[in-house]
This record gives structure tokens, C-alpha cells and sequence, in this order.
């Protein structure tokens, strides 16, 4: 071995590490996410904390890359344990997902290669790192007085705010791994070289009484009057302080008094011991080592896994003294079960099968893949509804309390409302309408998660704690949403079919359609109507007022509104089968704005869930009932060319008052 | 009975087309689609001009007068208003009720379902003519009786005596003040006072401006005690504007005119009131700005108010007030929270808020009720209860009847 | 006929005459709960108006805001100009340096020790912020506040160490208000340009246009 050149032994070495991405041990992979964390109100797992995260800095849930030449895919939680545990290696991860990466340019980094929407590591941001905070800040102030933001600067600000996310995240265990920081260039050459060394626990086992304010007032006195003992002390303290007031994000550990509402972060736990006297700071030392052995086995996996499940269990055991051990296990449940993913990927595949279906509806095989597609929507309703069981368990409220619930609620109800109007008359147009709005609103619920990556089991206001209420307005609003759309789907086919004359001859299965269609319109009436009485109610009871025209109000009055314009002007004979599917098409116009439009107008006390790009995909699906309209409209002129006909087919006759 | 036979327009047969058109379908149908029109243009409005204007103007008017921006178009509208429309489905389903629904049986879920929308058409107006709203704010261990208009101003005139003592305030109400406009004037006298008011400017939102300030030029007020007074726009959020006034005493004992700027200015729920000072014919008056009132005939005294948070966020997770009423000597305690208000001899409280803003965790809380005093505060429940019941014997007979024909086909 | 009715009369007939609409009478009261009693008799305009604010949509430039008295000052070189609405004058120089001209109201002890808060220090009492040393500002005697300390801006989550601030306070009374001219940044940075400051203070006036 003598002869091998030392370089090349070096060189092999680097070559053997950098041969493949060593996996986590699952066991520590499946501790680490189960390890509970209080974040935005509410106790979940750190999987769930990893996940949106990932989901706002990448746009993904899953991080994909390329790591020595080899590909590797990792989860969030994964990520998540190499952000914090390999800082090295995960700050080249292309995990910064920006729009236009020409705001980048903007900094005065020169890049190539990139993709105008393309992901960049921390690595290649790392040399403008400061210069693309006070940019962002500098936006972000401008942003607060309220002056508009060109589309680059908007894009320096979130990328600025991703790079601050990223790493108080990782930042947040850094008091246990003072040697694996992300970026030292942050501190004093000194300091650096401490916390390159540095053992925080035994530091802090050692160190005398000095509350953080006191550290501060140290920091104030000049150094020039400090003997060599008082600086090394001074450094050391200022570490403490930096990891104090930079560990904060992920509150992890349950304080033993009852009466601290908050959970403690790392960086707080440091403070809170060196403001105690020595022996008082078992409580905070214990819970310290538990992380540094941690840190400090990454290189031993069997070590490792346990270390990390020595952390979770006491976590646990802390969150259940205090009654707050939350629904770890069923919200893991949810989440690795893919429930919802499950559910869109059986929808997909029923929507796809009823494509093949129309194809020949009448033929042997056509029969076959109305089965099919029949039960791909059983899966998929019964996979979504386990979801949506799991998640109204994990906070004990009624399946309905945001936008991003109302999506699964809407697909649900309307595959169930498909089928019962399937069995009516079986002319496969009520299923596949019914499998056509779930694998709509179960894609847009994706798409919804990417312009708002956020929990979508967020903490309940204030006004919204009522299970009563919740499930009578809220469920019946959203059924009457649900039939109003499935309505208007039918109507959709019904006009499109009727103007490319697919089976003109079969006027008996349009005359049934439309009446198909107006029976929906009237359950849909039903819940609507009831529904928003409720909802007055309900205000009457928490606001003080049965009405005050607030959007959201508004938009649920405009639907009870347009389903009695239909259904009187139905009864008065105004309109024929063509008037009543357009003006379902309408309805269909006017439910997407109640359901979206209000909350994208940013007014009002019922915007709960603001979104501000919500309105691209209203006007593509208000472009595409237009064109649906037109046909209509060319659909009626090509009849009254021909008006000598008894009449079109499907006319419904005129009737009396109490005949609806 | 309803076979549309064609009718001359002659004055014989005005009364029945007439009939007839107030109970089609038709007007249903054109009033409804009006309605929907007008909501949505209502709501839309209330981006620019907030909540309570675009109520007024859309949903509480008679008639729209508008204009609506489109990118650089400017489209101008006219409609019936909310109120206007609602009048005139109240009696097309009216009357529609009465002569076009078949007599009998089968019929009655619609006859109840109509006459529940009817109650709740009414329960509107009644709501919108003679229900009060405002607000009471209580620090722990305060009392009142009495709650302030959200919106709405009123000045007063406090006739002291020589202890500096006022029992009664004269009041210059709301009605009044608000038709005046920033070019009109009114005078207003009393025979309990030596001189008369004359307004001559008045504003919903207004400042008084230092004349030394550039602003001051543009305002066309005369000064007082170097101040003039300046009409602002109209604030988005009804309840943040502060009127303002500019007055003159006009005494009765023909000496000069005393010019005063009177003005609300909003300084929080506890601000004190700082009074102009009058003093003419020897005596001694304070006039004063001040919210419209109403007074309860019970007193409510905030015993505690309690605040629940999430932790780690700003959300709230409940709030609630132990008060106790006071009335005739006697006490009750009482827990007023979100979703469970307090109601009594016909006033409600409300947990609506509370405050002080901003404030930190040591801050002692204030509570903020909203007080409704409305004769049809239950009457949408009822609405509701007769409508599903229509809704639902209707839906039955249907039923019904369907599962008759199919048996019968079958 | 008494003087007054006839006064009355009189007026009521000039307004008449005038096309005025008749006066309406008054005849809404109310009775004074205990603590509307004793009203605050014989406030001032200042007193009455203190909380009168110019709305936003008030503060766009008219004419008349060109012309009147307004501040003037040098730059000091290498300094640059960084408009702020909340700020009479706001300038920037090196890596995080800053300098601004606001003015306030407040006591002189509130707005020392709203400064030493900001550079994390215990505040001080009345007596001590009396005897702080003076500087002239705008010809009038101002006094000097020199902090060393770690920096908290508003609004920022956390404080930065190594910062100084010098500061100048002009209180005015008869405004019940006062002038702030002040400096802060890294310390090494506002050590550096402390001339430059000393410049811009003797600098400040107020010209007419």
C-alpha cells in the first residue's frame, strides 16, 4: 500500500463516496416522520411540516436529483434529514422552483443551462445570498405600502422568502450540530471556528447563569477592555445567542409547564437554560443530548435509527403528558395511504374508460367499459372517502372547512348524484358526467395545493368551531354546488352533442337528458336554497345579521336566483330544451364564481381562502362555456332555418304551475 | 286555467292584463334574472367602494345609477335596485300565489313553500326599516347601557351649569345632518337654547387642517381658531369615516355669529370627547360630535373577557366575555361567545370582536359587542322551517305520483 | 313684543327672504349617563383637533405643496437618497448604513429610550436623559444621543449586534412635537462617516420656494 500514491488513495476515497447516495435506515427515516411538532396551531407529524415545504420550495412532494451520476429519489421526509443532517451534500439539491428564472439574472448571477421555470440548489444562489435578501426585503417593503410589483420583482421576493424558509428549516436542529452549518460565511471568523468544535450540551453544563438580555448587554461592552479569558467567553456566548435566535422554527419539544401555551423550539430551549442556574437545567440538557446523539450517528445506521427514535419517543411521551400528542399515527395514515392520489389516479382511469365507452356505446365492448369505469369510480369514491374520513378525524370537524376540502367533498358528491341519476335511465350520460366533475376537481385540487402550498388542515377561526353548523349550511351549500356543476356538465354534453349531430335520430335519449338535467337543477335548488337560508342563519347567530350582502352570500343567493329564473321561466314556457341547457351552462358560469371568484376578489368576511391566481383557470373555464353558449346559439339558428319540423327534438311542452 | 288566450288592449281588459302580467312567469322569471344581474354587479362594486356603499347603492336603492370600469371602457348602468325588485317579486308571488296555483291538495307544499319565501321577502323590509345595529365596547369591570352606531354621527348640545355639570345632551340626529352636503346648509333652533345652528358644511368624512399646512388650500371653509375644515373621500370601510362640520351660533340676542368646526374624530372605542365650548348669553354649552346611540333598558357589565389563541399563529381559536345584566336590581350572569350570542327583551349581543389592536400579551382586553335591536330577528328561521317543509310535501306527493305512474307502466 | 321675538321674527324673515329653508327644530334629547357629566370645557382647536390626520388620498402633491416653507440639506458625498414615506428625509451610505430626519411627538425621555430600545439597552430615567449632552440643530439647542448596542429596525424579527446610532433630538414645544435626525449602521461604518453626519446635521434648513 506503501506505493499508492497518497492523492490517488484521496481520489478513490471521494470516488467511493461519491460512488452512490447512501439511504437513510428506514427505521430512522420512519421515527423522524412520525416525531410530533406544533407548527401553525396545530401538532403533526414532521412529515407534514417536510411535505408542504418541499411542496412550496420545489413545487413537488417528492425531490428527484442527481447525485454522483446516479439518480435518486427521495421523500419528504428524506429531504427533509439530509437538509438538516447532510447540509453538504443536500445544499446542491435543485429545490428553489422559480417561474422566470430570468429574475435571477436580476442579481447578477450568471447562469446557464436553466429552463425559464426551472429549480436552483442552494449552492448556485449561495454567492448572491445577501444581495437577493435585501432585494426581497427591499420588495417586500414596497409590497407593504402597497405599490404594485413588477413580475421579476415579485419573483426576487419568493425566491428570497424560499431561501429564508429553507434555512431557518435547516437552522432549526443547528444548536445540536453546531459543526454542520449551512452557510458559515454568517458568522465571525472566531465564532465560526467555536461552533466548529463546539459542544452545546456541554457547554451548557458547564456555563454560568447569563439570561439572554445579559448577553446582549455584553455584546454592548468594548472589547478593546476585555482580558483573553472575557473574549473566549464573549464568543462563546455569542454562539449561544446566534443559536438561541436562529434555532426557532420547528417547536418540537412540549414544555413541561401546563401553562406555556407554546411549544419550545431548540434555539429557545438554549436560551431558556442559560438563563437558569446550572442545576436547573436538567429538563432542557436531556432533551439537547437527545438531539446531539442524533447528529452526532448519522455514520452508523443502527445507532442512528435508534438515536432518532430515542428523540421521537420522548417527544411523545412529553406531547401526551400535556394532552397534546395530537393524531400522528392517522394523519401518517393518511398521508402514506395516498388516499386522495389514490382516488384521482381511479377517476382518471374511469374518465379514460368512459372515453373509450362513447367510442360505440351500443357495442359489446362499449358495454364492457361502462362496467369498468363504473367501478374505477367506486374505488376511487371509496379511497376518497376514506381520506376524507381520516382527515375530518384527525381534528374532529365535519369533512367541509376550506376551499381545498370543498374540491373532495364537490367530487364526492358528485360521482354519488351521477349514479343515482345513472339509474334513472341509464343512458350513461348522468355517469359519465358524474365521473367527469370528480377527476376535474380532483386534478384541480393539485393544481390548487401548487398556488397555495399550504397545510390543508389548518387551525379553525373562531367562528367556523361549530360541527353543527358546518355539517347543515356548509354540506348542504356544497351539495347544491355539486348538483348545479354535474347539471351543468350534462347540459355541456347535451349542446355539443345536439351541434355535431352525434345520433340525431335518438330524440328520445336527448328529450330524457334535458329532463335529466332540469330534475338536477331542482335538487340542486333544493340544497341551494336551503343551504344559503341556513347560512343567514347561521350569521344571524354569529354576526348579528341574517344578510349583509358580503361576496360570498352573494354568490350563493346569485345561484338560488338563476336556479328559479330556470325554473320559472321553464313553467311560463320561455325557454325550450336549448334555452334550459344553456342557461345550466350559465349556472355552471355562476357556481365556479361563488365557489372561487368571491374568494379571489380578497373582500369580504368570507374569504377564508384568498387565492390570487385563481382567476387564469376561471377564464379558461368561463372561455370554454362561452364556446359551449355559441354552440347553442348556432344550434338554434340551424333549427329556426328549419322550423317546418313539429318541433325539435327533446321539446318539452308547456306546463302548469303544479307540475314542476 | 291557465290557457294564455289573447287579450286586447283596451281599457275593459286593463284590469285583467294587468293580473295577468303581475302574476306570470314572466315577471318571476325577469325579476329574478334582474336580481341575479344586480348581485353580481353589487358584489363586483364592492372592490372599489367597499361594502356598505355598494349595499346602498345596489341592494337598498330603488333605482342604479352607475358606472362600471372595464379596462379603459366606461360602461354606463341603470337598473332597478335590489329594493325595487324585491318589492316587485314580493307581490308577483303574491298575488301569483293566490290566483295561479291550483287549488288543491297537491298543491299545498307550493302554496307553504311560496309563503315561506314571502315571510322571508318581509322579514327584509321589516329588518331594513326598523332594526338598529351598533356596537358596545366594555373594558373588564365597566357598564353601559346604551350602544353606539357603527356609522352613524350625531351632534349634540350639553347646556352646563356653573359646576361645569351637564344632565342632558340636545340632538342634532343623523337624518338631518346627512342630507345636508358639503355645499347646502341648515338651520337648526330650539326654544331650550339661546341661539340657533346653522350647518353650513357638513361631510360623512372630513379633517380639520391647520391653515399653515399646503393642504389647507384646498379647502374652502373659512377659518377657525386656525383650522379649516376639508371634505375627505369616503373611506372603503364605512365605520372609519369621521364627519366634520362647519357651524355657526347664531345667537338669539342678535349678537355675532360664533363659527365653530365641529368633528368626530374616531380615537379608538374609550377616546374621550373633547367638546367645542360655547359660552354666549352668559352661559355655558358643550357641543359635541358623537356616535348615534341607542339606549338598552338593561345595564351589561363586562366581568371578564377571554382570549384563546393557536399556538404558534395569530388565529383565533375562540374569545368570549362573562358579563352580568343588571336590571330592576337584579343580577345574572351570562357567557356571550362566537356562535352564542345573548338576547333579550328583543336586543342581541353579539361577541363580534375585540381589542385593543396590536396588543401585547400583558394588554389588558377590551370586548367589542355588536348590539341588534330587530323586530324580524327569528323570522328567517321560520321562513326556512315553512320553505323546506313546502319544498319537501311537494317533493313527496311528487314522488309519489311517479311511483304510481311507473307501477302502472310496469 | 319682547327684543328676542322680535329678533326671532326678523330672522326668521331674512331667511326666508334669503331662500333658506326654515330652520327644523330641535327635538331629540337625551339624558347624560355619569360619566358624560362633566363635559371638558374650554378645550382648544389643537386640543380638539390633535388627532386630525390627512388621509392618504389627501397627500398627493398639489400645487400648493410645491410652494411655503420646506427642509432643505446637503448630501454628504457618497451618501444616497432613499425616499421614505414615513420620513422627512431618509438617506443610505456603505453596506447598511443609514440616516433619516422624522418628526414626532412624545416626551424627550420616551423618544431616547424608544432609541436605546431599539439598540437593546435598559432605558433611562428623566433626570439622566436631561443631562445628556446638547447639540445645535436648526439653531436651536437639540440634544446628542450616542448608543452602542445590537440593532433591532422596526419590523425585523431579530436584532443585529455591532450596530451604532447617533442621534440628534430638536423637541418643539410649541408644536408639542420634535425633530430626529439620526444615524445608524454598523459600527465601523458610522464611526466612519460621523464627520459626514456632523455635516449633514449643520446642514439642515428650512428655505422658502
Amino acid at each position: 500500500m506503501k506505493r499508492f500514491p497518497t492523492a490517488l488513495l484521496l481520489l478513490a476515497c471521494c470516488g467511493l463516496a461519491d460512488a452512490a447516495y447512501t439511504p437513510w435506515p428506514k427505521q430512522a427515516v420512519q421515527s423522524f416522520s412520525r416525531i410530533p411538532v406544533l407548527s401553525e396551531g396545530r401538532v403533526k407529524p414532521l412529515q407534514t411540516v417536510a411535505y408542504y415545504t418541499l411542496l412550496e420550495l420545489q413545487g413537488r412532494t417528492t425531490l428527484k436529483t442527481r447525485i454522483a451520476g446516479g439518480s435518486v429519489k427521495l421523500s419528504a421526509s428524506e429531504w427533509l434529514m439530509d437538509a438538516i443532517f447532510r447540509p453538504d451534500l443536500s445544499k446542491d439539491y435543485p429545490i428553489f422552483l422559480i417561474d422566470d428564472t430570468s429574475a435571477v439574472r436580476s442579481l447578477d448571477l450568471v447562469i446557464s443551462g436553466k429552463r425559464k421555470r426551472d429549480r436552483f440548489s442552494y449552492s448556485e444562489l449561495l454567492p448572491v445570498r445577501a444581495k437577493l435578501a435585501n432585494l426581497a426585503s427591499t420588495y417586500a417593503q414596497k409590497k407593504a405600502r402597497e405599490e404594485k410589483l413588477t413580475a421579476l420583482e415579485e419573483q426576487v421576493l419568493i425566491l428570497g422568502g424560499k431561501v429564508n424558509d429553507y434555512e431557518m428549516l435547516v437552522a432549526s436542529l443547528s444548536p445540536a450540530q453546531p459543526n454542520r452549518l449551512i452557510n458559515t460565511s454568517m458568522l465571525p471568523p472566531d465564532m465560526a471556528q467555536l461552533a466548529a468544535k463546539m459542544r452545546l450540551s456541554e457547554f451548557l453544563g458547564m456555563a454560568p447563569k447569563l439570561p439572554v438580555e445579559a448577553i446582549e448587554a455584553m455584546m454592548q461592552r468594548d472589547r478593546e477592555q476585555m482580558t483573553e479569558d472575557e473574549r473566549q467567553v464573549l464568543t462563546a456566548m455569542m454562539l449561544v445567542y446566534f443559536f438561541h435566535k436562529t434555532g426557532t422554527l420547528l417547536t418540537l419539544f412540549p414544555p413541561p409547564d401546563p401553562q406555556r401555551a407554546e411549544w419550545v423550539s431548540l434555539g429557545e430551549l438554549v436560551g431558556d437554560a442559560i438563563g437558569k442556574e446550572k442545576t436547573e437545567r436538567a429538563w432542557e440538557l436531556e432533551r439537547l443530548a437527545l438531539v446531539e446523539k442524533v447528529a452526532q450517528s448519522t455514520g452508523d445506521p443502527s445507532a442512528f435509527s435508534n438515536n432518532m427514535e430515542a428523540l421521537r419517543s420522548r417527544i411523545q411521551s412529553d406531547a401526551s403528558a400535556r394532552k397534546e400528542a395530537g393524531q400522528i399515527e392517522t394523519e401518517l395514515r393518511l398521508y402514506n395511504g395516498k388516499y386522495l392520489d389514490n382516488a384521482k389516479a381511479w377517476f382518471i382511469a374511469a374518465f379514460l374508460f368512459v372515453i373509450l365507452m362513447w367510442l360505440g356505446p351500443m357495442t359489446t365492448p362499449g358495454k364492457v367499459f361502462t362496467v369498468l369505469a363504473i367501478w374505477c369510480g367506486v374505488f376511487g369514491f371509496i379511497s376518497l372517502v376514506a381520506g376524507m374520513l381520516l382527515r375530518s378525524q384527525i381534528r374532529g370537524w365535519a369533512p367541509i372547512t376550506n376551499l381545498y376540502e370543498t374540491f373532495l367533498f364537490i367530487s364526492a358528491s358528485a360521482f354519488v348524484f351521477g349514479l343515482l341519476f345513472e339509474r334513472s335511465n341509464r343512458q350513461r350520460i348522468a355517469l359519465s358526467a358524474g365521473i367527469f366533475v370528480p377527476t376535474l376537481c380532483l386534478i384541480l385540487s393539485g393544481q390548487f395545493l401548487l398556488i397555495s402550498p399550504e397545510d390543508t388542515l389548518p387551525p379553525l377561526v373562531a367562528v367556523l368551531r361549530s360541527n353543527f353548523w358546518l355539517t347543515t349550511h356548509v354540506i348542504t351549500v356544497t351539495l347544491g354546488y355539486s348538483a348545479g356543476l354535474l347539471a351543468a356538465v350534462i347540459a355541456s354534453i347535451w349542446i355539443v352533442a345536439r351541434f355535431f349531430r352525434i345520433a340525431e335520430s335518438r330524440r328520445d335519449v336527448y328529450r330524457d337528458a334535458t329532463k335529466m338535467t332540469y330534475g338536477i337543477i331542482l335538487f340542486s335548488l333544493l340544497f341551494s336554497l336551503v343551504g344559503t337560508v341556513l347560512g343567514g342563519i347561521w350569521a344571524n347567530y354569529s354576526w348579528g345579521r341574517f344578510w349583509g350582502w358580503d361576496p360570498k352570500e352573494n354568490g350563493a343567493l346569485m345561484i338560488v336566483l338563476w336556479t328559479l329564473v330556470i325554473l320559472h321561466a321553464r313553467l311560463g314556457g320561455y325557454i325550450r330544451d336549448i334555452g334550459l341547457h344553456v342557461m345550466a351552462v350559465l349556472q355552471g358560469v355562476i357556481i365556479s364564481f361563488s365557489w372561487f371568484g368571491v374568494n379571489a376578489m380578497g373582500v369580504g368576511l368570507h374569504s377564508y381562502g384568498f387565492i390570487a391566481g385563481i382567476w387564469t383557470a376561471l377564464g379558461i373555464a368561463w372561455g370554454v362555456m362561452a364556446v359551449i353558449i355559441a354552440m347553442a346559439a348556432g344550434l338554434k339558428f340551424r333549427e329556426s332555418q328549419s322550423a317546418p319540423h313539429p318541433g325539435p327534438a327533446g321539446e318539452l311542452p308547456r306546463r302548469r304551475a303544479n307540475a314542476i | 286555467m291557465a290557457k294564455s288566450k289573447t287579450l286586447a288592449l283596451t281599457w275593459d281588459n286593463l284590469p285583467e292584463i294587468g293580473l295577468r302580467v303581475l302574476t306570470s312567469f314572466g315577471l318571476a322569471s325577469g325579476v329574478l334574472a334582474l336580481l341575479t344581474l344586480v348581485t353580481l354587479l353589487g358584489t363586483l362594486n364592492q372592490i372599489e367602494e367597499g361594502l356598505i356603499d355598494s349595499t346602498a347603492k345596489y341592494f337598498e336603492s330603488a333605482w342604479i345609477i352607475d358606472t362600471i370600469p372595464i379596462g379603459k371602457v366606461t360602461i354606463p348602468v341603470f337598473l332597478p335596485g335590489g329594493y325595487l325588485l324585491l318589492a316587485i317579486l314580493f307581490f308577483n308571488i303574491l298575488a301569483g300565489t293566490i290566483v295561479k296555483i291550483r287549488r288543491n291538495w297537491k298543491a299545498i307544499g307550493l302554496y307553504v313553500s311560496h309563503i315561506g319565501i314571502l315571510i322571508l321577502i318581509f322579514s327584509s323590509f321589516v329588518t331594513r326599516h326598523f332594526a338598529w345595529e351598533g356596537n358596545m365596547a366594555l373594558r373588564p369591570g365597566m357598564q353601559s347601557s346604551e350602544a353606539l352606531h357603527y356609522r352613524n354621527w350625531q351632534i349634540e348640545i350639553l347646556p352646563v351649569n356653573a359646576q361645569g355639570e351637564a344632565s342632558k345632551a340636545l340632538i342634532i340626529p343623523h337624518g338631518d345632518l346627512e342630507t345636508i352636503g358639503w355645499k347646502g346648509q341648515r338651520t337648526f333652533t330650539s326654544p331650550d337654547l339661546p341661539f340657533d345652528v346653522r350647518i353650513r358644511h357638513a361631510a360623512r368624512n372630513a379633517t380639520p387642517i391647520p391653515i399653515s399646512a399646503p393642504m389647507a388650500a384646498k379647502s374652502d371653509t373659512p377659518a377657525v381658531d386656525g383650522f379649516k375644515l376639508l371634505e375627505l373621500p369616503k373611506e372603503k370601510e364605512a365605520e372609519r369615516n369621521s364627519a366634520g362640520f362647519y357651524a355657526e351660533f347664531l345667537p338669539k340676542n342678535g349678537e355675532p355669529p360664533i363659527p365653530a368646526i365641529l368633528w368626530a374624530h374616531l380615537g379608538g372605542n374609550f377616546a374621550e370627547v373633547k367638546p367645542f365650548t360655547l359660552r354666549t348669553d352668559g352661559k355655558t354649552f358643550a357641543v359635541q360630535v358623537v356616535r348615534e346611540r341607542m339606549a338598552i333598558p338593561f345595564t351589561i357589565k363586562l366581568d371578564q373577557f377571554l382570549f384563546e389563541k393557536y399556538a404558534g399563529v395569530m388565529t383565533a381559536k375562540n374569545y368570549q366575555s362573562n358579563i352580568t345584566k343588571l336590571e330592576d336590581g337584579r343580577e345574572e350572569k351570562i357567557e356571550v361567545k362566537m356562535n352564542e350570542p345573548f338576547r333579550h327583551r328583543g336586543y342581541t349581543f353579539f361577541q363580534a370582536s375585540f381589542g385593543p389592536p396590536n396588543a401585547g400579551p400583558d394588554d389588558e382586553l377590551y370586548t367589542v359587542f355588536t348590539v341588534w335591536k330587530n323586530p324580524s330577528d327569528h323570522w328567517p328561521l321560520f321562513s326556512l322551517l315553512i320553505t323546506f317543509a313546502g319544498l319537501l310535501t311537494h317533493m313527496g306527493w311528487k314522488l309519489a305520483d311517479h311511483l304510481r305512474r311507473s307501477t302502472r307502466t310496469a | 313684543m319682547t327684543p328676542r321675538t322680535f329678533t326671532l321674527l326678523l330672522s326668521a324673515t331674512l331667511l326666508i327672504s334669503c331662500g333658506q329653508s326654515k330652520p327644523v327644530v330641535i327635538s331629540q334629547s337625551r339624558d347624560l349617563t355619569a360619566p358624560e357629566r362633566k363635559p371638558i370645557l374650554g378645550a382648544t382647536a389643537q386640543d380638539r383637533f390633535q388627532f386630525a390626520m390627512p388621509a392618504p388620498a389627501a397627500q398627493e402633491p398639489s400645487p400648493a405643496a410645491n410652494s411655503g416653507p420646506r427642509l432643505a440639506w446637503d448630501t454628504p458625498p457618497g451618501w444616497k437618497e432613499t425616499p421614505h414615506p414615513m420620513r422627512d428625509v431618509s438617506l443610505s451610505f456603505g453596506d447598511g448604513g443609514e440616516c433619516s430626519v422624522v418628526r414626532a411627538g412624545g416626551s424627550l425621555v420616551d423618544n431616547v429610550n424608544r432609541w436605546r430600545k431599539q439598540m437593546g439597552l435598559e432605558a433611562i430615567s428623566e433626570q439622566d436623559a436631561a443631562s445628556l449632552p446638547t447639540r445645535i440643530l436648526f439653531g436651536g439647542p437639540g440634544v446628542l444621543v450616542e448608543l452602542d448596542g445590537s440593532y433591532q429596525a422596526m419590523g425585523t424579527p431579530s436584532a443585529t449586534p455591532g450596530y451604532r446610532m447617533i442621534g440628534v433630538i430638536l423637541p418643539v414645544p410649541s408644536a408639542n412635537s420634535a425633530i430626529f435626525v439620526k444615524m445608524v449602521g454598523p459600527r465601523a461604518l458610522v464611526e466612519g462617516n460621523e464627520a459626514a453626519f456632523e455635516a449633514f446635521c449643520d446642514s439642515l434648513r428650512i428655505v422658502n420656494s
